[in-house]
C-alpha cells in the first residue's frame, strides 16, 4: 500500500514533468512565432501546447500546476492578439480563425483568449460574446478539464462583465446579462464538480475518500463564481432577492450533493452582506431542510446566526430591522424544521443548533426572556422521550444552554423566570445535573443575589433537587465522594442565608418551604442544611421581637420557636447530639430574650436530655457544660423554681465529670450561675461560696490523687485558678468572700509552691506571679476596693 | 605569529628562563617595585611549585618597605591644598597601603566624590551626607512609623478599661490606593526581598559582612539600603544581581576608615561613590542594552578583540580551536569588576589600579581581563575545553601584581 | 514590622454565606505574616482560605469547628509581644473582662485574643491588651444584637503595636486604630 502510493506519487510527478516539458517546448515555438508576428504558426504551437491540458492522468493538484503554466503562456498570446487588433485585424476574423483548431479543448481556450480581446475592443456586445463562450464551453464535459476551462473563462471575464456602471454596460448589455452569464457558468461548474463524485467506484472506500479530498481541493473554483456575483455593483438587494439567491439556491438544492451543499451554503453566508441575509432569511432558511441528510447544516446555520449576531452587535440601529423581519422567529422555526427534517442528525448537532440560536438571542435580544425560554423549550421538546442524556458532547451542549443565561444575566432571579430551565436541567443525568446545580448556587453567591420570593425559592429548589435529596438517578449517598458531598451540602447551607425577605411573613414562608425541602434530604444532609435554617429562624425571631404588634394569624415568635423546636429535634434524631445541644441552647437564650420562660425552660430541658442520653465523650461533656453554664449564666427569665432546677442540674453534672481537674473547673464556673450582673440577675453570695469551696475540695482530691499515682504533689494550677475565682467574687463585692479566706488560700498556695515535692512548673509560677501582681494592682487602685485589699498580705 | 608582541615570549612569560627580557619593550614600563619582575614570573601558578615559600618572605618584606615609602608619598600628595590627580593616580595605581585610611580618601578622590580643593572637603561631604539622609527618609518607607501616632496611648489608663479607637481617614495596611504609604511599601517588598537575598550572600566568608556580631548586621543593612535607594532613584535599571558585589569593596573601605566621622557616614559616602563607579558600567547592568554597542556583549567582544590583537595564538586556541565563548568567563569578570576572582585583599589592590586609570576604569578593566588570560597562557594552550573553562571560571590564586604589570604592558 | 491578622467567628456556613466581598478584596496574599484566629470558622474550607492568605495560621477551637485538632488555646511570641488566643466560650461569664483577665494571667500573655461575643472590643487591663476582633462575617450571635462584620490587623513593631480595626458599617469599611506600647518591665514589677 505504502509502496504503491509512493509509485503513484512518483508517477504523478513524472506525468506532470513530461507535460510541462511539452508546454515549455511548444510555448517556446509559440513565442518565437509571436516575435515574428506569424499568426498561423503561433496558433499552431499554442494549440499544441494546450493539447497537454487534455490529459486525464493528473490529479487536480498537478493539473492545476499545469494549468497555471499554460495560463501564463496564454497571456503572451493575448497580448499579441491585442496588438493584432490594434494593427487593424478584425477581432471577428480572429474569433473565427481560432475555431479552426482541430481539438475542442485547445480551441475553446483560444476562443476565450480571443474573446477577451474581442470584448475589450467593443466591436461586438460583451453580452453576446460572453453568451457564446459560456454556451460553447458546454462542449467539454470532462469534470476536471471542464472545471478549469470554465475557471479560465471566469477569470478572463470578471473585469469585462456588463455590470452596472462598468465600461461594458449599455451596448454591451445590462447587469442582468452579467448575472445570467455568471449564474450559468456557476451552474455548469457545479454540475461538473458534482459529477466528479460519480467517477470511479462508489463502493471502494479509499477511492471515494481520495475523490472527496480531490473535490474539496477544487471547491474554490466553483465558489469563486459566488464571490464574483457578490462583487457586482448591480447586484442590489432587489436583484439578489429576486434572481441571484433563488437561482443559486435552486442549484444548491437540486444538485443533491452533500459536499457541494455544505460548502456552497457556507459560501453564500460568507460572501453576501449581512443585510441581504437579514432580508432574505426566509428563502435562505427554507433551503436548509431540503439539503441532503448528511450535510453539516448545523455549522452553516450556526455560522449564519453568529454573523447576524455580530452584525447586530456592531450596528445597534439594525436591531429594529431584526424585529421587523422577525429574524428570531424565522431562525427558530428553521431550527425546528431542520431538526425534524434531518432524522439522522446527531443529537449533539441538534442541541448545538439550539446553543447557536440561544447565543443569537442573548446577543441580539437579551431583554427577551420569552425568546430565551422558547429556545430552551424547543430543546426540551426535541429531547422529549430521550430519557437522561448521557452522551458527553450533547451533555456539554446542554450545559452550555443552561450556563449561558446564568453568565449573561448574572442573576438567578432572572433565570428562575425561564419556565423551561428546570425541565432542560432535568434531562441531565445525576452528576452533570449536580454540577449545574452547584454552578447555580455559585452564581447566586458570587453575584450577591438575594432571593426573597417564596415562589422563586421553590422554583430554585426545583433546580437544586439533585443536591437536596436523593434522586431516582442518584447513587446511594454513602457511595458518594464524602469530600465532594460535604462541599456541595455546605454550598446549600450557604445559599440559605441569601433567601431573605424583609417581610417576616414571607420570610417564614421561605423558611418553612426550605424546611420541607431539606426534610427530604435524609439524615446525611440534615446535618448540613438544618443549622443555617435554625440560625435564619432565630434572626427572624429577633425581627419579630422588634416588630411588636402582630395581625391576627400572623407569624409570632412562639410560632417560630415551635418551628425551631421541631427543626432541632430533627437534628437530634439524625443523630447529631452535640450540634443539636448547641442549637437548643441558642434557642433557649433567644426565648429568654423574648421573655418566654416556659419555652426557654423547654429548650434547656431538651439540651439536658441530650447531655444525659447522647453526649458520652468526656471532652465533649466538658465543652457541653461550659456552653450550658455560659448560657444559663446569661439567662434572667426564670423564676426561682425553674432556675434552681436548672442550676442544680448544671452543678451536679459538673461535679460528675470524668477527670478531677475538669470537675473542678466546671464547678468553679458554676459559681457564676449565682452571681449575675444583669438587672434582674440573682446574687446569692452563699451559693457562690459553696461552689468555690466545692471546687477547692475537688482540687484537693486531685492533688491527693496525683500524690498517690505519681508520688509527688501535682501542679498547683487549680489552686491558683480557684484563688483567681475567689478574687473575682471578692472584687464583685460578694461579702461571703472574706480577706481571711483569701489569706488562707494564698498561704496554702505559697506552701504548695515552695514545698519540696511540688513539681516545678514555670507556667504555674508565672500564673501565680501574675495573680499576685493583680492583687498589688488592686491595692494601688485606692478607694473602696483598695481599702478592702489592704488587709490582704502578700509575701 | 607576528602579531604576538616580543615581550610575550620574554622571560616573564616563559616557564624557566630567569634572565632579563631579550628585547626590551617598546615603551618602558611604569615605575614599579623592584621585585615585580620576579612576581610576574610567578604569574602562571604552575610555576609556583617548589620555590615559592622562600620567595614569599623576601617579597613581602621588600614590598612592605616600598609601600611604606609610597604611603609617605601619598600622604604628602593628600596634604596639598589642591590635589594633583595625575600624581595621585601615578602613586595609587601601584597600590595603596591598607593602613591609615589612605585608601578611603584616595578612592573618594579618584571617583570624583571629593573635590580637588582640600578646603572644600568638609562642606561638600556635609552636603552629600545630608542629601543621602534625605533620600533615605523619602525612599525607605516605614509605614509603621508613618501611621503611628507620635506617642502611644499607654500611660493614660493605669488601671485599664476600653481603649479609645481613633478613626483612620487615609492610610492603613490593607489600603490599595497609590497614595497609600502601605501600598507603596508592599510594592517595594519584592525589591527588598531580592536585594536582601543577595546581600546575605555577599562575601559570606568575611566577618565584616557575615560575622556573628551586630556590626556585620549593620553592614548588611547598609548594603541593602544603598542598593534599594539606588534602585528607586534609577527605575530604568533598578537592582540587578551583582551590584552588591560591586558595592561591597567601597562600603568595606569606608567603614574601616579609622576616622570616626568618616566611619559614621560610610554608608552615604559609599552610596555616592557607588553611583560614580556605576556611571561607567551601568549599561552592563541593563538587560535591554545587552546586545547594543554599549551593552555587555559588545564589551566582551572588545575584550576578545584585544586578546586577538595581543596574543593571536592564544586567541586562536581559545576561540577557534576549542571554542570557548568568552562570555562564559568574561561576563562575570567585567560586570562584577573582578570582585569574584580573587581574595578580597587582592581585589582591593586591583581596584587601586582600576580606579586610578586616567582613561576611565573600563579600559583598564579590559586590559586586566586580557592580562588574566595571558598570564595563564601556558596552561590554556595545553588545556582542552573543559580544563580551560574550569580554569577561567575559577581563576587560580595568583600574584595580583603580575596581572597588573601585564595589563599595563597591554597599553599601546 | 510584622502584620498579624486576627479574625474569627466566621460561622460559615451555619450563620453566614461568606466573608463580605469588601473584606475579601482587601485581604490579599503577600501582606500578612501571621493569622491568629480565635476559632469558629466552622468548616475546613475557611481554614484553607486563610492558609491562602498567609502560610502561618494559628487557630484555636470554637464550639462549632469541624476540624477536631485545634487546641483550646495557644501562646506565641511575635516581636516583643507574647500573644495568647482562645475562643472564649470556656470563660464564664462570656465576654467578661475580669474573667478574661484571669485567662490572660494564666497564659501570661501581653495580648489576649478571644472571640465568641461577635463584638469588637479592645481593653487595656493592668498594662496588658485584650482584643476581641468580633465576627468577620457579622454572624448572628445570642450575645450581641446587630453584629457588624469586623476583624483586626495588628502592626507589631518591637514593643509597640498599632491595632487596626476593620468594621463594615452600612456597607462601607470603616477603619480605626489603637496605638499601644508595652509598658516597661519595671512598671509591671511595681
Amino acid at each position: 500500500m505504502n509502496e504503491h502510493s509512493i509509485t503513484a506519487t512518483e508517477e504523478q510527478e513524472k506525468w506532470l514533468a513530461d507535460a510541462q516539458n511539452v508546454v515549455k517546448q511548444q510555448s517556446f515555438y509559440m513565442r518565437k512565432a509571436l516575435d515574428s508576428s506569424n499568426l498561423r504558426e503561433a496558433l499552431k504551437y499554442s494549440a499544441q501546447m494546450l493539447v497537454e491540458l487534455r490529459t486525464s492522468k493528473l490529479s487536480p493538484q498537478k493539473y492545476y500546476e499545469l494549468y497555471m503554466q499554460t495560463f501564463d503562456e496564454l497571456r503572451h498570446l493575448e497580448a499579441f492578439f491585442q496588438e493584432e487588433s490594434k494593427r487593424g485585424r478584425s477581432n471577428a476574423d480572429l474569433y473565427e480563425l481560432v475555431q479552426h483548431a482541430g481539438n475542442i479543448l485547445p480551441r475553446l481556450y483560444l476562443l476565450i483568449t480571443v474573446g477577451s480581446v474581442y470584448i475589450r475592443s467593443k466591436e461586438a456586445p460583451a453580452k453576446d460574446i460572453l453568451k457564446d463562450l459560456v454556451e460553447m464551453s458546454r462542449g467539454v464535459q470532462h469534470p476536471i478539464r471542464g472545471l478549469f476551462l470554465r475557471s479560465y473563462l471566469s477569470q478572463i471575464s470578471k473585469d469585462k462583465l456588463p455590470d452596472t456602471g462598468s465600461d461594458y454596460e449599455g451596448e454591451g448589455g445590462t447587469i442582468h446579462d452579467a448575472v445570467e452569464f455568471v449564474l450559468q457558468n456557476f451552474t455548469e461548474m457545479n454540475k461538473l464538480w458534482v459529477r466528479m463524485q460519480h467517477q470511479g467506484s462508489a463502493k471502494d472506500k479509499a477511492d471515494r475518500e481520495k475523490r472527496e479530498k480531490e473535490r474539496s481541493e477544487l471547491r474554490d473554483l466553483v465558489g469563486k463564481n459566488l464571490l464574483v456575483l457578490s462583487q457586482l455593483e448591480g447586484v442590489d438587494l432587489e436583484l439578489y432577492k429576486s434572481t441571484v439567491l433563488p437561482r443559486v439556491l435552486e442549484q444548491v438544492v437540486n444538485c443533491k450533493d452533500e459536499i457541494a451543499q455544505g460548502y456552497l451554503m457556507d459560501c453564500i453566508i460568507q460572501v453576501f452582506p449581512d443585510e441581504y441575509h437579514l432580508q432574505t432569511l426566509e428563502t435562505l432558511l427554507a433551503a436548509c431542510p431540503q439539503l441532503q441528510p448528511k450535510v453539516d447544516i448545523k455549522s452553516t446555520m450556526a455560522g449564519l446566526m453568529e454573523r447576524l449576531a455580530n452584525y447586530a452587535a456592531a450596528n445597534s440601529q439594525v436591531l429594529s430591522v431584526f424585529a421587523e423581519v422577525e429574524a428570531f422567529e424565522k431562525l427558530s422555526t428553521a431550527v425546528a424544521t431542520v431538526v425534524e427534517a434531518q432524522v439522522d442528525m446527531p443529537l449533539v448537532s441538534a442541541v448545538s443548533l439550539h446553543v447557536a440560536l440561544l447565543n443569537f438571542v442573548l446577543r441580539c435580544h437579551a431583554d427577551r426572556l420569552d425568546y430565551v425560554d422558547s429556545v430552551l423549550g424547543s430543546c426540551v421538546k426535541m429531547l422529549a422521550g430521550q430519557g437522561k442524556i448521557r452522551e458527553a458532547k450533547s451533555v456539554k451542549a446542554i450545559v452550555a444552554l443552561l450556563s449561558e443565561p446564568l453568565a449573561q444575566y448574572g442573576d438567578v432571579v432572572t433565570v428562575l423566570q425561564l419556565g423551561h430551565y428546570g425541565q432542560l436541567m432535568a434531562t441531565l443525568e445525576f452528576e452533570t445535573n449536580k454540577v449545574m446545580a452547584v454552578l447555580v448556587i455559585q452564581s447566586i453567591l458570587k453575584n450577591g443575589t438575594r432571593i426573597g420570593d417564596c415562589a422563586r425559592v421553590e422554583a430554585l429548589f426545583q433546580l437544586l433537587q439533585e443536591l437536596i435529596r436523593d434522586g431516582e438517578d442518584a447513587p446511594p449517598v454513602d457511595q458518594l465522594d464524602q469530600e465532594d458531598f460535604a462541599e456541595e451540602q455546605n454550598l446549600v447551607a450557604r445559599l440559605l442565608h441569601v433567601l431573605v425577605n424583609d417581610d417576616p411573613e414571607e420570610q417564614f414562608k421561605i423558611l418553612s418551604a426550605a424546611r420541607k425541602q431539606f426534610g427530604l434530604g435524609g439524615p446525611r444532609r440534615l446535618v448540613f442544611t438544618l443549622p443555617p435554617l435554625v440560625v435564619e429562624s432565630l434572626k427572624l425571631v429577633r425581627r419579630l421581637q422588634a416588630r411588636g404588634e402582630v395581625e391576627e394569624g400572623g407569624v409570632t415568635p412562639k410560632k417560630v420557636f415551635q418551628f425551631l423546636h421541631q427543626t432541632v429535634e430533627a437534628l437530634a434524631n439524625v443523630p447529631a447530639p452535640e450540634l443539636a445541644f448547641r442549637l437548643y441552647l441558642l434557642c433557649a437564650e433567644a426565648a429568654s430574650d423574648c421573655d418566654l420562660e416556659p419555652i426557654a425552660y423547654e429548650f434547656f430541658t431538651q439540651a439536658f436530655i441530650l447531655y444525659e442520653e447522647d453526649i458520652a465523650d468526656s471532652k465533649a461533656q466538658v465543652t457541653a457544660l461550659q456552653l450550658m453554664t455560659g448560657t444559663l449564666q446569661r439567662t434572667v427569665v426564670f423564676g426561682t423554681e425553674n432556675r434552681d432546677t436548672l442550676t442544680h442540674k448544671a452543678t451536679g453534672y459538673s461535679a460528675k465529670l470524668l477527670k478531677k481537674p475538669d470537675q473542678c473547673r466546671a464547678v468553679y464556673n458554676c459559681s457564676h450561675l449565682f452571681w449575675q450582673d444583669q438587672e434582674k440577675g440573682t446574687r446569692d453570695g452563699e451559693r457562690v461560696l459553696l461552689c468555690l469551696k466545692r471546687a477547692l475540695r475537688i482540687a484537693n482530691a486531685a492533688q491527693q490523687q496525683a500524690n498517690a499515682t505519681r508520688g509527688s504533689g501535682g501542679p498547683v494550677t487549680l489552686f491558683v485558678e480557684i484563688l483567681n475565682k475567689y478574687l473575682y467574687h471578692f472584687d464583685k463585692g460578694n461579702q461571703q468572700v472574706t480577706t481571711t479566706v483569701l489569706q488562707g488560700l494564698l498561704e496554702l498556695i505559697s506552701t504548695e509552691v515552695n514545698s519540696e515535692s511540688a513539681v516545678q512548673d514555670p507556667a504555674t509560677e508565672a500564673f501565680y506571679a501574675s495573680t499576685l501582681k493583680h492583687i498589688s494592682f488592686q491595692k494601688q487602685k485606692g478607694g473602696e476596693a483598695g481599702d478592702r485589699y489592704e488587709a490582704i498580705k502578700v509575701q | 605569529m607576528s602579531s604576538v608582541p616580543a615581550w610575550l615570549n620574554s622571560s616573564s612569560f616563559s616557564p624557566r628562563a630567569r634572565s632579563p627580557p631579550e628585547t626590551p619593550p617598546e615603551t618602558p614600563p611604569p615605575p614599579r617595585p623592584p621585585l615585580v619582575e620576579a612576581l610576574v614570573e610567578r604569574a602562571d601558578p604552575l610555576m609556583q611549585a617548589g620555590s615559592s615559600g622562600q620567595q614569599e618572605e623576601a617579597t613581602s618584606h621588600d614590598v612592605s618597605r616600598s609601600e611604606s615609602s609610597r604611603a609617605e608619598q601619598l600622604q604628602a600628595e593628600l596634604e596639598k591644598p589642591r590635589i594633583d590627580l595625575n600624581a595621585l593616580r601615578q602613586l595609587a595605581t601601584q597600590g595603596i597601603p591598607d593602613s591609615g585610611g589612605i585608601r578611603a580618601v584616595v578612592w573618594k578622590l579618584l571617583l570624583g566624590y571629593l573635590p580637588r580643593i582640600r578646603s572644600q572637603w568638609e562642606e561638600e561631604l556635609a552636603k552629600k551626607r545630608e542629601q543621602y539622609a534625605q533620600f533615605s527618609q523619602e525612599l525607605i518607607v516605614n509605614p509603621s512609623e508613618k501611621s503611628r501616632a507620635s506617642e502611644a496611648s499607654d500611660g493614660d489608663l493605669p488601671s485599664g478599661g476600653e481603649l479609645r479607637r481613633e478613626s483612620v481617614e487615609g492610610d492603613h495596611p490593607l489600603a490599595s490606593g497609590q497614595a497609600s504609604v502601605w501600598h507603596q511599601f508592599f510594592q517595594d517588598t519584592e525589591l527588598w526581598e531580592q536585594i536582601d537575598r543577595d546581600v546575605k550572600r555577599t562575601h559570606p566568608d568575611l566577618p565584616f559582612f557575615n560575622g556573628a556580631d551586630g556590626g556585620s548586621n549593620e553592614n548588611q543593612g547598609a548594603l541593602g539600603r544603598i542598593l534599594f535607594i539606588f534602585a528607586k532613584l534609577n527605575p530604568g535599571i533598578k537592582y540587578v544581581q551583582g551590584m552588591n558585589e560591586v558595592l561591597a569593596p567601597l562600603l568595606y573601605i569606608f567603614r574601616t576608615d579609622p576616622d570616626d566621622k568618616n566611619k559614621e557616614h560610610a554608608e552615604a559616602d559609599a552610596f555616592f561613590c557607588f553611583v560614580e563607579l556605576l556611571s561607567d558600567f551601568r549599561d552592563h547592568f541593563c538587560q535591554q542594552l545587552d546586545n547594543s554597542e554599549v551593552g555587555i556583549r559588545a564589551t566582551i567582544t572588545r575584550l576578545s578583540n584585544l586578546l586577538k590583537q595581543r596574543d593571536e595564538e592564544l586567541w586562536l586556541h581559545l576561540n577557534v580551536k576549542i571554542q570557548i565563548n568568552p562570555q562564559f568567563y568574561a561576563f562575570r569578570w567585567i560586570t562584577l569588576l573582578l570582585t569574584q576572582e580573587f581574595d578580597f585583599p587582592d581585589c582591593l589592590r586591583l581596584w587601586d589600579t582600576l580606579l586610578s586609570n586616567k582613561d576611565g576604569p573600563l579600559e583598564i578593566l579590559l586590559r586586566l581581563c586580557c592580562a588574566m588570560v595571558i598570564c595563564i597562557r601556558t596552561r590554556l594552550l595545553g588545556g582542552d575545553f573543559t580544563d580551560n573553562l574550569k580554569l577561567l571560571q575559577n581563576y587560580p590564586s595568583t600574584d595580583i601584581d603580575g596581572i597588573i604589570v601585564t595589563a599595563d604592558r597591554l597599553r599601546l | 514590622m510584622v502584620l498579624v491578622l486576627a479574625l474569627g467567628d466566621l460561622h460559615i456556613p451555619h450563620r453566614a454565606p461568606d466573608l463580605p466581598p469588601k473584606f475579601k478584596q482587601m485581604l490579599v496574599p503577600g501582606k500578612i505574616q501571621h493569622i491568629l484566629s480565635p476559632g469558629n470558622l466552622c468548616i475546613k474550607e475557611v481554614q484553607d482560605y486563610l492558609k491562602g492568605l498567609c502560610s502561618d495560621v494559628h487557630i484555636v477551637k470554637g464550639e462549632y469547628d469541624e476540624v477536631q485538632n485545634y487546641p483550646e488555646h495557644k501562646v506565641l511570641t511575635i516581636g516583643g509581644f507574647k500573644l495568647g488566643i482562645c475562643h472564649g466560650h470556656q470563660v464564664v461569664p462570656w465576654g467578661d473582662v475580669e474573667s478574661l483577665a484571669m485567662l490572660q494571667r494564666q497564659l501570661d500573655v501581653d495580648i489576649l485574643i478571644t472571640g465568641h461575643t461577635h463584638q469588637f472590643k479592645a481593653y487595656k487591663h493592668q498594662g496588658r491588651l485584650m482584643i476581641n476582633p468580633g465576627s468577620a462575617t457579622g454572624a448572628y450571635s445570642s450575645i450581641t444584637y446587630d453584629v457588624n462584620p469586623s476583624f483586626v490587623l495588628m502592626d507589631i513593631d518591637g514593643q509597640r503595636v498599632v491595632v487596626y480595626v476593620y468594621e463594615l458599617v452600612n456597607g462601607e469599611v470603616k477603619v480605626d486604630k489603637i496605638d499601644f506600647r508595652k509598658p516597661p518591665p519595671q512598671a509591671n514589677e511595681s
